[in-house]
C-alpha cells in the first residue's frame, strides 16, 4: 500500500478470501489517527473504492469528541441524521448512537439510509466499548451480495425497484412524525417529503403514512460495478425474528405495519425472496471483534453493516459523511 | 386478579429491563413510567400486550389505545384491564 512514510503501519485483512475490512495498525503506539488520515486520505479513499472498509486499529482517538473532530478534518459534510429508520441518541455535535435498538434483538446488514433520497456515501463507526459478549457490527461486501441473488429474484426488483412504505402512527411501534424529519411542524416536514420525493397521506391527526420509490440496484460511482443498494430486506416485515413477525402481523393489518417494503410496482414481496436475500447477505458478512478504539470506515456504496445481539453495556457510536442523492447514481441495469 | 397480574407485570419489566441493559430505578414503584421513562423499550409492548391478552382472555385492538397514558405503569395497566374485564365494548375486537 502506497501509504505516506510519516508514521510506519502494518496492514492486513480480517478476511483474506473476502478481502474485508483492510486493517491498518500504526507499528508504534500513541499515534493520534488524524496524523495518519490527513496525509493519506487520497490512498485510503482508492482502497476504499476497491476494498469497501478500512479498520483503523491501535491508533489513538480520545473519545467522541476526538472522533468528530478527526472525521470532520478530512470529510467536511458531516450529516445530521434525518429521515430517521432507527432509535439514535446524540452524543456530540454529529456523532450518534449507532442505535438504540433492543440488544438482545439483530439488525440486519443494509446501507445507511438508502430508502432516502439522500444518504451518506461514508460512514465511519468508532468503538468506545466493546459489549460483555458478541454485539459485533457484520459487515458485507454488496457487489457480492449481488452476484449471490439468484438472477430471477433480483430480475422484478432491478425492473421494478423498492417501495418503502411507513406508518409514523406515534404509539409504541413505531416512529413519530416527528422523531423521524426532526420537526414538530407539518409543514416543515411536507416540503422535506416533497423534496425528498417521498409521498404523503395524513390518515389522522398525528398518523401519516409515507411512501418512497426507490431504485433496487446501483453502479458504484468510482468502479461502476453493480451494487445490491437497497433496504428491501430489513424493513420487510418477514425479516424480523419469528415471534416479532409473529406478532407484527397479528396486532397490525399489512398496510398499518411500522414499517414494510414492496417490489417498485405495488406488489408484497414473498417470505422465501426475504430468506433468500438474507442468505445472500449472510454468505458475503465478515464478523470481526469490537477492540476499544477501533474505528471502521466503511464506503456505504459498497459495503452494507448490521448489528449482532449483545449483552452487557456497548458503545459504539456513528458519524456520517458525503452526501449522494439517487439522482446521481446511475441506476441503469 | 390484580396481585397475580401485579407479579406477572413485575416479572416481565424486570425481565425486559435485565436483557435490554436497563437498571431499574430503587424508587421504582407501582405509579413509576414505563414508557415515557424508555424503562420499557416499545417493542416489548408487543409481548406485554400478549400477556395482557392472556389475562383477559380476548383479541386487543392496538390501534385505538394510547399507551402512554393507559399502559404507563403498573397501576394503570392493572386499571386497564380492570375496566376491559368489566366492559368488553370498544376496545376489543372480534377474533378474526
Amino acid at each position: 500500500m502506497g501509504f505516506a512514510e510519516n508514521i510506519e503501519v502494518d496492514t492486513e485483512f480480517i478476511d483474506e478470501d473476502k478481502k474485508l475490512p483492510l486493517v491498518v495498525t500504526p507499528k508504534h503506539s500513541g499515534v493520534p489517527l488524524i496524523d495518519f488520515l490527513m496525509p493519506n486520505l487520497k490512498e485510503l479513499e482508492a482502497n476504499l473504492s476497491s476494498y469497501g472498509g478500512i479498520l483503523f486499529r491501535g491508533f489513538q482517538v480520545d473519545g467522541p469528541e476526538d472522533f468528530e473532530s478527526t472525521i470532520g478534518s478530512c470529510y467536511r459534510d458531516l450529516l445530521n441524521y434525518n429521515d430517521r429508520s432507527t432509535h439514535r441518541s446524540q452524543v456530540h455535535g454529529k456523532v450518534y448512537t449507532a442505535t438504540d435498538y433492543p440488544p438482545e434483538l439483530e439488525i440486519l446488514l443494509h446501507n445507511e439510509s438508502s430508502y432516502a433520497a439522500r444518504f451518506p456515501s461514508r460512514i465511519f463507526f468508532y468503538c468506545v466499548e466493546p459489549a460483555e459478549t458478541s454485539g459485533e457490527t457484520p459487515i458485507a461486501d454488496i457487489r457480492k451480495v449481488y452476484e449471490r441473488i439468484d438472477p430471477s429474484i433480483r430480475k422484478p426488483f432491478e425492473e421494478n425497484g423498492v417501495l418503502y412504505v411507513r406508518n409514523l402512527a406515534g404509539g409504541p411501534f413505531g416512529f413519530t412524525w416527528q422523531e423521524v424529519y426532526q420537526t414538530q411542524d407539518k409543514n416543515e416536514m411536507e416540503r422535506f417529503c416533497e423534496q425528498a420525493d417521498t409521498q404523503y397521506e395524513w390518515l389522522g391527526e398525528n398518523k401519516v403514512r409515507t411512501r418512497q420509490s426507490r431504485p433496487a440496484v446501483a453502479k458504484h460511482p468510482v468502479t461502476g460495478e453493480t451494487l445490491w443498494l437497497n433496504h428491501a430486506t430489513l424493513l420487510n416485515v418477514f425479516a424480523l425474528e419469528q415471534k416479532m413477525q409473529d406478532m407484527m402481523l397479528k396486532f397490525f393489518k399489512v398496510d398499518d405495519l411500522p414499517n414494510n417494503t414492496y417490489y417498485g410496482d405495488g406488489a408484497s414481496i414473498s417470505k422465501e425472496v426475504i430468506n433468500e436475500l438474507k442468505r445472500a447477505y449472510e454468505s458475503a458478512a465478515v464478523v470481526f471483534k469490537w477492540e476499544p478504539g477501533d474505528v471502521l470506515m466503511l464506503d456505504n456504496l459498497l459495503v452494507a453493516h448490521g448489528r449482532k445481539p449483545f449483552s452487557g453495556s456497548r458503545k459504539v457510536v456513528v458519524a456520517m459523511a458525503n452526501p449522494v442523492s439517487w439522482q446521481e447514481l446511475d441506476t441503469s441495469v | 386478579m390484580s396481585d397475580q397480574l401485579r407479579t406477572k407485570l413485575v416479572e416481565f419489566i424486570n425481565s425486559k429491563a435485565k436483557s435490554s441493559g436497563k437498571t431499574i430505578p430503587d424508587n421504582f414503584d407501582d405509579d413509576s413510567p414505563l414508557i415515557t421513562s424508555g424503562l420499557l423499550e416499545s417493542l416489548y409492548l408487543l409481548e406485554l400486550a400478549l400477556l395482557i391478552e392472556e389475562e383477559i382472555g380476548t383479541s386487543l385492538d392496538l390501534t385505538i389505545l394510547d399507551f402512554t397514558t393507559e399502559w404507563n405503569s403498573i397501576n394503570s395497566i392493572i386499571d386497564y384491564v380492570r375496566v376491559q374485564i368489566g366492559d368488553s365494548g370498544s376496545k376489543f375486537r372480534a377474533e378474526s
